[in-house]
C-alpha cells in the first residue's frame, strides 16, 4: 500500500483533461507541510469490585449525551459441550424471554420506553434512560425466566441463522481453516459451526444447567461507558447486581494447544462456483514480548495484499490480514483471506506467499513501509474509539483478551518503538511461509490441476468435514 | 464501495428528537428534558454547522467537535447508478473506482495514501443509486493534506486513467459483483425487484452494481461524458466533522478548491411516480440457498416527500419488536417466521417498500402471505393506535443521537441533508412532522402506495418450487443463469 506505483501513461491521461487544471493558481506539486501529529490518549478507565465480586469498569466520555454499557460474562460458546454447539447463544439469548417478574411483552414495552431494546448483554441509550435500562439488563441477567416457550423460540431462531450460515461462502473455508490449524475438536472450531441438529438437541435443563455453572457475579464485568459519572455508575450497579449471589466454581476450559506444525499444505475442496475462498494462515501468539513487531508484520502483510492483489493484479476485490486473537492462554493465529477469480487463484498464491516470505527474509520491510505502517497503527486511535460504542468495545476487547487495561496508554509508544530488524524477526518466526494452512474452496476442475502444476504445495483435496479424499 | 441500496439508515434520515447540541460549543450537550424515558424532549438542538460557498458552487459544512484529535472528510458527488445512461450502466461505479487511482500530484492510491498518514475508513469510498462519496478520519493535523489530495483529484478528474488501468479496474468490479452478487445466495435479489418496479428507463430500474456486461463495452473516451461532467465543484459538498475550526477550514478551502472552475451545469434525471397496474409475481432460485423466503415490495416515494414518515411509522407499527403486528403474528404467535422484517428504502426521487419474511422449516409461503395480507387488509379497519405511534417516535428519539456517535456519521447526514432537501439539517426540521404523523396519516399513505400494484417474490432453494407461494397463481420464473449454474446444495 506504501510504496508509490509508477503508471506508464500518466502524462498522456493527464493532457486528457488538462483544461480543467489550467486556470488554477495554487501550487499543488507539494504536499503541505502540516504541524506534529496529536498525542493520543486513552480516556481514564476506572475499575471496581463488588462485594460478590462482579467487576465495573467505567470510563466517562461526556461529549454526547450517551451512555453504552457491555456486559461481559465470563462464559463463550468454546464452553459448549460437544454435541451441544449453541448453548451458549441460546442461554444468553433466552435470558431476553422474560424475566420471573416481567413478561416478554412488558419487558418491550420498557423497551419503547427507553427508547432502545435492552439486551442482557448491553445496551446504548441516551443519559436519562440509562439506569432504567441497566436495571432492565441486570433484570434478564439475573432473574431469567427460562421458560420452555421462551427457549423454543430461540432454538428456532438459532436453527434459522445455522441454516443461514451454512449457506453464506466463507463458512466453509474459515471452518475447514481453524480446523486444520486447531484440530476440529477444539471447542473454538466446533463453536464456529452450530448446526441445525446441535440446535435442535439442546433442552431447557441443559440452559438452565449452564446458566447455573457459568454466569455468575464473580466472572462478570460491567463496562459503562459514557455521560455518566464514575459515582452514579457504581451506584446504579450496586443497585442493580448488588444483591446477586456469587458462587465460586471453575468457570473457563482453555481451548486445546494448536496442532503440530506441519509443512505448508493446501487443502482443497470443491464448492461450485466463479470465485474461490482462499484462507492462509498460522497459529501464533496473541500475548508474547513480540506482540507489537508481529502486529506491524501483519499488517504489513496486508498492505502488500492489497497492493499486490487488487492493485498491481486485479485478482481480488477485498482481502484481510491480521492478527485474531482469542481467549487468554489459548493459540491465537495469523490469518489472511480472500475471495478471487477461481482461474486466477494459483497465481494469487504464488504472489501472496511470495510477499510473505518477503517479509521475514533478507529483503524484510522497506523503512518507508514502516513508517506508514507506524503512522497508520498509531494515527487511526482516536476513530477506533469515536463514540461510546466504540470506546466500550475497545474495553470489552481488553476484557476478553485479557489484556491489561492500560494497553492503550503505552500502544503508540511501544508501536512507535519497534524497528524493521525486529517485525522481519517476528515475521520470520510467526509467519512461517514453510509451515501454513491453506484452504481453498472452489470449483475443484479449476484449481486442483492449477494449483497442483504451480507447485506452492502438496495438495490434499477433502470433503466438506475435511476429511480427505481419495484420488 | 459498498453497493446496497440505501436502507432508512438511521444517520441520516432519522428525525431527532433529543438532538446534540455539543458541537462547536467546546462538547456541551443539552440533555432530554423527559426524566424516565430517552423520547418526548422538546427543548434539544439540531448538529451544529458552518456552511461556506465558493464561487464555483462548492459548498463545504464544517461541523466542530474538539473532544478528539480526529477529523473525517467525506466528500460527496452528486452522482449514482440513477444517472446511468442505458447501455452504459454501472459506470457510476466505475467512475468511483477509478477516482481512486491517485492524481496528477499524488503517486498512488488516495486509500493506500491516507493509510500512510494515519487514515482509516469504513469502506473509504461508496456508490449508492443517488450519490458517490470519498470519506476518510485522520489525525487532526493532517485535514490540509487530505484537502491537498481532494482538490488534486478535483481539479484533474481522472487523469492517471488509461485502457490499463481501466482493464483492471473492471476486473476488480467484476470480483466485488462476484463476491457481493452472484456467488451470494438470493444475491441478485435486489436487482430483480427493482427492474420489476420501476421500469426500463426509469432512473432506479437500475442498481449501482449490474451485470458487468456494459461495462466490458466502456472506454476510456465513456469517462469523459460518464463521469467527468459529475466531478465538479458546483456536484460536490466537501462534509467536515471533527477537530477542526471552521475559519481555518474556510481558508483552505478557499486555497485548494477555490481556482477549480465551475463545471457545465448538470441534467438530472427526472424519475416519474411510479405505480404497478397489477401484482407480479416472479420465482427467483438460487443452488447456494438452502432455505426460501418471501419478499413483497411497492414502489413508493422518496426522501423527500411528505409521506415519507407515514411509511416510516408502518414498517415500525409492522414489524418493532413483540409489538410488530406481522412479527408478532408470524414469529410468536403463529410461530411460521424466523425473521420478519419491514423495511423502507428511501431514495433521493423513489422508494421501496418491503416486507421480508423468513419461514420456519415446513411453513407454507402461501400461509405466510394470506396472513400478511390479512393484516395489510385489517389496517383500514384497526390504524395505527396512539401507543404504536409512540413507540415509533421513541425510538426514533433515541438512535437520532446514537447514530450520530461517529464523525463519518455526522458528515454524512450533514451532506445527505444538502444534498437531497438542500438543508444540511433537514432530518431535524422533520422532527415536528414525525410527531405530528396521525393514523389517518399512514391510512391515507396505504391507501395511495400499498395497493395490489406490488411485487411478490418467492425466492427458493433451486428445485424447489414446491415452496413457492400461491403457486396456482401465474408467475415467471426470473432466475438467472448465474444463480443455478452450480450444483444443488445438499
Amino acid at each position: 500500500m506504501i510504496a508509490s506505483r509508477m503508471i506508464s501513461a500518466a502524462l498522456g491521461a493527464l493532457a486528457f483533461f488538462a483544461s480543467r487544471a489550467s486556470s488554477q493558481n495554487v501550487d499543488r506539486s507539494k504536499r503541505p507541510n502540516v504541524g506534529a501529529p496529536p498525542t493520543f490518549k486513552f480516556p481514564k478507565v476506572e475499575t471496581h469490585t463488588l462485594a460478590n465480586g462482579l467487576r465495573l469498569i467505567v470510563v466517562e466520555d461526556h461529549a454526547l449525551p450517551l451512555v453504552s454499557t457491555r456486559i461481559v460474562v465470563g462464559a463463550d460458546s468454546t464452553l459448549d459441550p460437544v454435541g451441544k454447539e449453541g448453548l451458549y447463544a441460546i442461554t444468553v439469548g433466552a435470558l431476553r424471554a422474560g424475566t420471573t417478574s416481567m413478561s416478554p411483552d412488558q419487558l418491550a414495552d420498557a423497551f419503547a420506553d427507553v427508547g432502545t431494546t435492552v439486551a442482557p448483554t448491553g445496551f446504548t441509550t441516551t443519559t436519562p434512560a440509562f439506569a432504567r435500562a441497566l436495571a432492565l439488563a441486570g433484570d434478564m441477567l439475573v432473574h431469567p425466566l427460562f421458560d420452555q416457550a421462551g427457549i423454543d423460540r430461540r432454538k428456532a431462531a438459532h436453527a434459522a441463522t445455522a441454516r443461514r450460515l451454512a449457506q453464506t461462502p466463507f463458512t466453509l473455508p474459515r471452518h475447514l481453516f481453524y480446523a486444520e490449524l486447531f484440530g476440529a475438536s477444539d471447542p473454538y472450531v466446533r463453536s464456529l459451526v452450530p448446526t441445525e441438529a446441535s440446535v435442535g438437541g439442546i433442552t431447557r435443563d441443559e440452559v438452565l444447567r449452564f446458566y447455573d455453572e457459568h454466569i455468575r457475579p464473580n466472572t462478570t464485568t460491567v463496562v459503562i461507558v459514557g455521560d455518566v459519572n464514575d459515582a452514579t455508575a457504581r451506584k446504579e450497579v450496586t443497585r442493580v447486581f448488588g444483591g446477586w449471589r456469587s458462587r465460586p466454581g471453575p468457570t473457563s476450559k482453555e481451548s486445546a494447544a494448536a496442532t503440530a506444525t506441519r509443512p505448508t499444505t493446501i487443502y482443497l475442496c470443491d464448492v461450485p462456483g466463479t470465485q474461490a475462498y482462499l484462507y492462509v494462515g498460522s497459529a501464533g501468539p496473541m500475548l508474547s514480548p513480540d506482540f507489537y513487531a508481529l502486529d506491524l508484520a501483519a499488517a504489513i502483510s496486508g498492505a502488500r495484499m492489497q497492493q499486490t492483489l487488487r492493485e498491481k493484479r486485479s485478482f481480488m476485490y477485498s482481502g484481510n490480514a491480521g492478527l485474531v486473537s482469542r481467549r487468554p492462554s489459548a493459540p491465537s493465529a495469523y490469518v489472511g483471506s480472500t475471495s478471487l477469480n477461481a482461474a486466477k487463484a494459483d497465481s494469487a498464491l504464488v504472489e501472496w506467499l511470495s510477499l510473505l516470505k518477503g517479509l521475514g527474509d533478507t529483503r524484510g520491510v522497506t523503512a518507508q513501509e514502516l513508517d506508514a505502517i507506524r503512522r497508520n497503527r498509531i494515527g487511526a486511535l482516536p476513530a477506533r474509539i469515536d463514540g461510546p460504542d466504540s470506546l466500550a468495545a475497545r474495553v470489552v476487547e481488553m476484557v476478553r483478551d485479557g489484556l491489561p487495561l492500560d494497553f492503550y496508554d503505552t500502544y503508540a509508544a511501544r508501536v512507535a518503538s519497534v524497528t524493521g530488524a525486529e517485525v522481519a524477526a517476528a515475521a520470520s518466526k510467526y509467519i512461517d511461509t514453510k509451515h501454513l494452512v491453506i484452504v481453498a474452496t472452489g470449483d475443484r476442475a479449476i484449481l486442483e490441476p492449477a494449483l497442483r502444476a504451480a507447485n506452492i504445495a502438496p495438495v490434499i483435496v477433502v470433503d466438506p468435514n475435511g476429511k480427505p479424499i481419495e484420488p | 464501495m459498498p453497493l446496497l441500496a440505501r436502507r432508512h439508515a438511521p444517520a441520516r434520515t432519522i428525525e431527532l428528537t433529543i438532538l446534540l447540541a455539543l458541537l462547536g460549543t467546546g462538547g456541551r450537550v443539552v440533555h432530554a428534558q423527559r426524566p424516565d424515558a430517552a423520547a418526548g424532549a422538546s427543548s434539544l438542538r439540531p448538529l451544529a454547522y458552518t456552511r461556506i460557498a465558493l464561487s464555483n458552487g462548492l459548498i463545504a459544512l464544517v461541523n466542530e467537535d474538539h473532544s478528539s484529535p480526529l477529523v473525517v472528510v467525506d466528500v460527496w458527488y452528486h452522482v449514482g447508478s440513477k444517472d446511468d445512461k442505458p447501455g452504459r450502466t454501472g459506470m457510476a461505479h466505475l467512475c468511483e473506482h477509478l477516482f481512486n487511482e491517485g492524481s496528477p500530484n499524488l503517486d498512488q492510491t488516495e486509500k493506500a495514501f491516507y493509510n500512510s498518514i494515519g487514515g482509516t475508513s469504513p469502506h473509504y469510498a461508496a456508490t449508492t443509486e443517488d450519490i458517490t462519496h470519498f470519506f476518510i478520519a485522520v489525525p487532526s493535523n493532517e485535514l490540509e493534506t487530505v484537502l491537498w489530495a481532494e482538490s488534486d483529484r478535483m481539479a484533474a478528474p481522472f487523469a492517471r486513467a488509461d485502457a490499463k488501468q481501466l482493464s483492471g479496474v473492471r476486473e476488480v468490479i467484476g470480483q466485488e459483483r462476484d463476491r457481493n452478487v452472484e456467488n451470494f445466495p438470493f444475491g441478485v435479489a435486489r436487482e430483480l425487484a427493482v427492474a420489476e418496479l420501476f421500469p426500463v428507463g426509469h432512473p432506479y430500474h437500475m442498481t449501482p452494481l449490474p451485470p458487468m456486461a456494459d461495462l466490458y463495452s466502456a472506454t476510456i473516451d465513456d469517462l469523459e461524458t460518464s463521469c467527468a461532467p459529475y466531478y465538479v465543484p458546483n456536484d460536490a459538498v466537501l462534509s467536515i466533522s471533527g477537530d477542526v475550526n471552521a475559519s481555518v477550514v474556510r481558508g483552505l478551502i478557499q486555497k485548494y478548491f477555490g481556482g477549480i472552475p465551475r463545471g457545465a451545469a448538470i441534467a438530472r434525471p427526472s424519475a416519474a411516480p411510479v405505480s404497478l397496474t397489477g401484482e407480479k409475481r416472479v420465482v427467483l432460485e438460487d443452488s447456494r440457498a438452502n432455505q426460501p423466503r418471501l419478499q413483497i415490495d411497492w414502489p413508493v416515494v422518496g426522501f423527500s416527500h411528505p409521506d415519507r414518515l407515514a411509511l416510516r411509522a408502518l414498517a415500525s407499527a409492522l414489524s418493532l419488536n413483540r409489538f410488530g403486528r406481522l412479527s408478532t403474528l408470524l414469529i410468536n404467535d403463529r410461530q411460521l417466521a424466523t425473521t420478519v422484517s419491514v423495511d423502507y428504502y428511501d431514495f433521493e426521487k423513489a422508494g421501496v417498500f418491503e416486507i421480508l419474511v423468513v419461514p420456519r422449516p415446513g411453513a407454507s409461503m402461501t400461509t405466510i402471505e394470506t396472513l400478511v395480507d390479512s393484516v395489510m387488509a385489517s389496517l383500514p379497519s384497526t390504524p395505527l393506535t396512539a401507543r404504536e405511534l409512540e413507540r415509533f417516535n421513541d425510538y426514533n428519539a433515541t438512535s437520532a443521537v446514537s447514530s450520530l456517535e461517529t464523525r463519518f456519521a455526522r458528515a454524512d447526514t450533514l451532506a445527505h441533508g444538502e444534498i437531497f432537501a438542500g438543508d444540511p439539517v433537514a432530518y431535524a426540521k422533520q422532527v415536528a412532522a414525525a410527531r405530528a404523523v396521525s393514523p389517518s396519516d399512514v391510512q391515507r399513505a396505504i391507501g395511495r402506495y400499498l395497493t395490489n400494484g406490488r411485487l411478490v417474490m418467492s425466492l427458493v432453494p433451486a428445485g424447489k418450487l414446491d415452496l413457492i407461494s400461491k403457486p396456482n397463481l401465474p408467475f415467471r420464473n426470473v432466475t438467472p443463469p448465474s444463480s443455478v449454474r452450480a450444483k444443488v446444495a445438499p
